[in-house]
C-alpha cells in the first residue's frame, strides 16, 4: 500500500474531471486523478470495428430494474482515461434558457452562458455559419461539416419538404486543420473511438493539458472509498490499482464517476459519522437518477443510402424542443442495428434478422433525442452484491413517467413522416436510451439537493462532485456540453475555495 | 430441402476482405484474430457443441454465409473477461447466464428426450429453444438462471458476432474497416472505389 498527498484528488477522468485537473493544474495545484480504465493511445488501442471497441464501455457489474430498465453497459457509460466523451457522437448543444428555470436549477442561463462561449471555442466546434436556433447560441470556431451522408441528405429532405428548420449539427470534430490534428475523414466509426483523432474529446484537450501541467494521472485505479476525518471533512481516497490498496491524502476531493459510480462511492463511503453514506443528510443520494430517449426509426429507400458512411450524427432540427425532443440523421454499423432489432423484437434471428439485414444499404437510420421527466423513485442503491474489490454492486431502478412516453410517441410520429415525407418507408421504431444525469441534483435547499451549483456537496465543504450527476434535469439536448462547461464553473470555484482554505 | 437463402444478397461479387490490406495494422490484427481465433479455456467440449448446434437452429440462413467459429470466438471472449457486465433485469453477468444456461440445457435435453442438444433433430432442437424464450423450460433444471434469460443474453450475444464476420458484411454490402482511407465521394450514387458497386451494377 502507498500513502500520498495531493491538494486535490480526482475521481474520473471523463469530460468532467478531466476539465477540473487541467483548470486546478494550471494554477498550480498538486492535481491526483484516478481513473478506473486505461489510458489509450487511439493509434495504438483503438480500431475500426463494433465488437473490438466495445472496450470503451462500463463492464463492471451493474444490476438494471425497473419496469422500464435502462442498458448500462453502452451508451449510458464509459471505461477509460476520457470517459464516455471517448465514444460520444460529439454533438455538443447548449441547454435552451428556460431549462434553467421551468425546474429546481439553482443557476440561470446567464451564469452558465459564459463557459458556454469557453468551451465553444476550447472544444473547437464545427457548426454552421448561422444556427437557426439563435437562443442555442450561434458562431462556431469551425465551419460545419459538408461532406453529408445519403443518410443525412434524405433526413433534412424530409424536414424540408415538412417546413421545418433543419441544419447541419455543431460537432467537436474538426472540419479543417488545427494545431497537428487533422480533419474528420467521415471514417463513421465516432461511438467506437476516433482513431484519427479529429473528434474533440478530453484525450486530446483536457487530458494532455492538464498532465502537461503537472497532473498525477493513475489509470486503472479504482476507487473504493472516501474517508472522513475528525473535523468531518473529507480526508482521503482509498483506490485498488494492480489489486493492492492505496491511499491519497487530499485537501479536496471531486467525484466525477458519472451517474452510477459517484453515488454509489458516496453510499459506500458510509461511516458513524455519516451512516447513510457521505452527503446524504438530504437522503438524496442516487436518486432522481435520469437518461434521455434516444429511439430510432429505420426506413427503407429505393435506391441506396449505406447509413455506414461518415460520422453517425450529421444533421438535426430542434424545432421540437419544447415539445421535449430533438431529431438527428443517425447512421448506425451492423452490429448496432442487429442488436437494436433483437433487442426490440425477440423475433428478429434467424431468417428474419436476415432478410431485414440484407436490405442495411436501403435503409435511412433517424433518431429522437427525448427528455425525461425527473422522478425521485428513479435511484442507484447498493445492492447485496459483492463485486471482484468487495464492494456493493450498484443497482439502478428506472421506470418511464408517462409524459416521457408521451414524447416517445410524438417523436416517433414525426419521424415516420420526415420518413415519408423523404419518400421512404417508415418500417421499424427501435426504442433505445442514451446518457445518465442525476443521482446527486444541485440546488439551494441542503433538504432538497445534495451539492450547491458548483458541486459542492451541502454536508461535506472539501467535498465535490462534477458532471452529470449534479444535473436536474434531462432535457431534450445532448447533455456534454453542459457537463464541460459546468464542470468549469465548478473548477474556478474550486481554485478560490482551495484559496480561502490556504489562506 | 427448403431453400435457407430465400432472398438473395445485392452484391454477390464484392468481398470487403479483398481491401484488408488498406486497413490500419491495428484493426488488420482483430480481424486476423477473428478470422482465425485461437482456442479459450472457458467452454467445455459439451458446451462448444451445444453452442454450435444452437447457433445453426437460430440462424439456419445465416449457414453457408457466416465464415467465423462462433464458439471458439465466444469461448475467447469469455476468456478475455469480455462477458462481465450484466444484461437488464438480471442479478448475473452475461458470462454466469451463458455458462448456467448451456449446463441447463443440456440437462433439459437429457432429462426430456434422452439426447443431447447437439444430436436432437433441427426441428427439436428449435422447439426447445422457443420453449426457452417463452419461459418453458423444466423448472426442476433452471435453477441458476432462467431460461428466457439465457435466449435473450446467448442470442442477442450470438448476433453480434454473427455481424462482425467480414463474409457477412461482404454479404450486406457493409464497407467494414475505413481507416485512414475514410470516404470521400459524397453526392448523389457517388460511392468510393473501394466500397460494393451500387447493387444495379452488381447484378448485371
Amino acid at each position: 500500500m502507498t500513502k500520498t498527498s495531493h491538494d486535490v484528488c480526482i475521481i474520473g477522468a471523463g469530460a468532467a474531471g478531466s476539465v477540473i485537473a487541467s483548470h486546478l493544474a494550471k494554477k498550480g495545484l498538486n492535481v491526483a486523478m484516478l481513473d478506473a480504465g486505461p489510458h489509450r493511445d487511439p493509434q495504438k488501442d483503438f480500431a475500426s470495428d463494433e465488437l473490438e471497441m466495445e472496450k470503451l464501455f462500463w463492464d463492471e457489474p451493474r444490476i438494471s430494474k425497473g419496469n422500464d430498465p435502462i442498458d448500462l453497459y453502452r451508451s449510458t457509460s464509459g471505461k477509460g482515461v476520457g470517459g464516455s466523451a471517448v465514444h460520444y457522437t460529439a454533438q455538443l448543444l447548449r441547454f435552451h434558457p428556460k431549462d434553467f428555470t421551468n425546474a429546481d436549477w439553482p443557476i440561470s442561463y446567464k451564469d452558465v452562458n459564459p463557459f458556454y462561449e469557453d468551451m465553444t471555442k476550447q472544444l473547437h466546434l464545427a457548426g454552421p455559419s448561422s444556427f437557426p436556433w439563435k437562443e442555442f447560441g450561434d458562431r462556431f470556431p469551425f465551419p460545419a461539416h459538408h461532406d453529408l451522408s445519403n443518410n443525412t441528405l434524405k433526413f433534412r429532405e424530409g424536414l424540408e419538404k415538412m417546413g421545418m428548420k433543419h441544419a447541419v449539427s455543431p460537432l467537436a470534430i474538426l472540419s479543417a486543420p488545427y494545431d497537428e490534428r487533422h480533419p474528420c475523414i467521415n471514417r463513421g466509426f465516432c461511438e467506437e473511438g476516433c482513431m484519427p483523432d479529429s473528434k474533440t474529446t478530453p484525450l486530446n484537450t483536457f487530458i494532455p493539458e492538464s498532465l502537461q501541467a503537472g497532473t498525477t494521472l493513475i489509470p486503472e485505479a479504482t476507487a473504493v472509498k472516501i474517508e472522513t476525518g475528525d473535523d468531518r471533512k473529507a480526508k482521503s481516497v482509498h483506490y485498488i490499482l494492480d489489486d493492492q490498496q492505496h491511499e491519497i491524502e487530499a485537501s479536496i476531493v471531486v467525484v466525477a464517476a458519472y451517474a452510477v459510480e459517484t453515488p454509489r462511492l458516496l453510499l459506500q463511503s458510509k461511516n458513524n459519522d455519516f451512516p447513510e453514506g457521505l452527503a446524504n443528510s438530504s437522503g438524496l443520494v442516487g436518486r432522481y437518477l435520469m437518461t434521455n430517449m434516444n429511439d430510432h426509426l429505420i426506413a427503407k429507400f429505393p435506391e441506396e443510402i449505406r447509413m455506414y458512411r461518415g460520422n453517425p450524427v450529421q444533421a438535426l432540427t430542434m424545432d421540437f424542443y419544447q415539445k421535449g425532443f430533438i431529431l438527428n440523421s443517425y447512421g448506425m454499423r451492423p452490429v448496432r442495428l442487429a442488436s437494436l432489432f433483437f433487442e426490440n423484437d425477440a423475433s428478429c434471428v434467424g431468417e428474419n434478422l436476415r432478410r431485414r439485414m440484407l436490405d442495411y444499404n436501403h435503409f435511412t437510420g433517424f433518431a429522437m433525442l427525448g427528455e425525461v421527466q425527473p422522478q425521485k423513485e428513479n435511484r442507484v442503491e447498493l445492492s447485496g452484491q459483492r463485486d471482484r474489490f468487495e464492494q456493493p454492486v450498484p443497482r439502478v431502478t428506472f421506470s418511464h413517467h408517462e409524459k416521457d412516453l408521451s414524447i416517445r410517441k410524438q417523436a416517433k410520429e414525426m419521424m415516420e413522416r420526415v420518413a415519408r415525407a423523404a419518400g421512404g418507408e417508415p418500417l421499424y421504431h427501435l426504442e433505445a436510451h442514451a446518457h445518465l444525469m442525476g443521482g446527486c441534483r444541485m440546488g439551494n435547499d441542503p433538504a432538497t439537493s445534495v451539492v450547491n451549483s458548483y458541486g459542492q456537496t451541502h454536508d461535506i465543504e472539501n467535498l465535490f462532485v462534477a458532471g452529470a450527476p449534479t444535473f436536474v434535469t434531462a432535457p431534450a439536448a445532448n447533455p456534454t456540453l453542459t457537463v464541460y462547461s459546468l464542470a468549469q464553473r465548478s473548477a474556478e470555484y474550486i481554485e478560490s475555495y482551495f484559496k480561502s482554505i490556504r489562506s | 430441402m427448403k431453400d435457407q437463402h430465400p432472398k438473395k444478397t445485392y452484391y454477390p461479387t464484392y468481398d470487403v476482405m479483398s481491401e484488408k490490406g488498406e486497413w490500419d495494422p491495428v484493426t488488420q490484427q482483430v480481424i486476423q484474430n477473428r478470422t482465425h481465433p485461437t482456442e479459450g479455456n472457458v467452454l467445455t467440449p459439451e458446451m462448444k457443441r451445444t453452442l454450435q448446434a444452437y447457433s445453426k437452429s437460430l440462424f439456419p440462413s445465416h449457414v453457408g454465409e457466416q465464415t467465423l467459429s462462433i464458439s471458439l470466438i465466444l469461448d475467447h471472449r469469455l476468456t478475455e473477461k469480455k462477458l462481465k457486465s450484466y444484461p437488464k433485469n438480471s442479478l448475473l453477468s452475461k458470462e454466469e447466464i451463458i455458462l448456467y444456461g448451456l449446463e441447463h440445457a443440456e440437462e433439459e435435453c437429457v432429462l426430456t428426450d434422452q439426447t443431447p442438444f447437439f444430436q436432437m433433430s433441427d426441428d427439436d432442437r428449435l422447439k426447445k429453444i422457443i420453449s426457452w424464450k417463452h419461459q418453458l423450460g423444466e423448472e426442476s433444471v433452471w435453477k441458476n438462471v432462467s431460461c428466457d434469460l439465457f435466449y435473450s443474453t446467448l442470442t442477442s450475444e450470438l448476433l453480434k458476432l454473427i455481424y462482425s464476420d467480414p463474409s457477412i458484411w461482404s454479404n450486406i454490402g457493409y464497407g467494414g474497416p475505413a481507416y485512414p482511407r475514410g470516404y470521400y465521394a459524397y453526392g448523389p450514387k457517388q460511392f468510393d472505389s473501394w466500397e460494393a458497386k451500387p447493387h444495379d451494377e452488381n447484378l448485371s
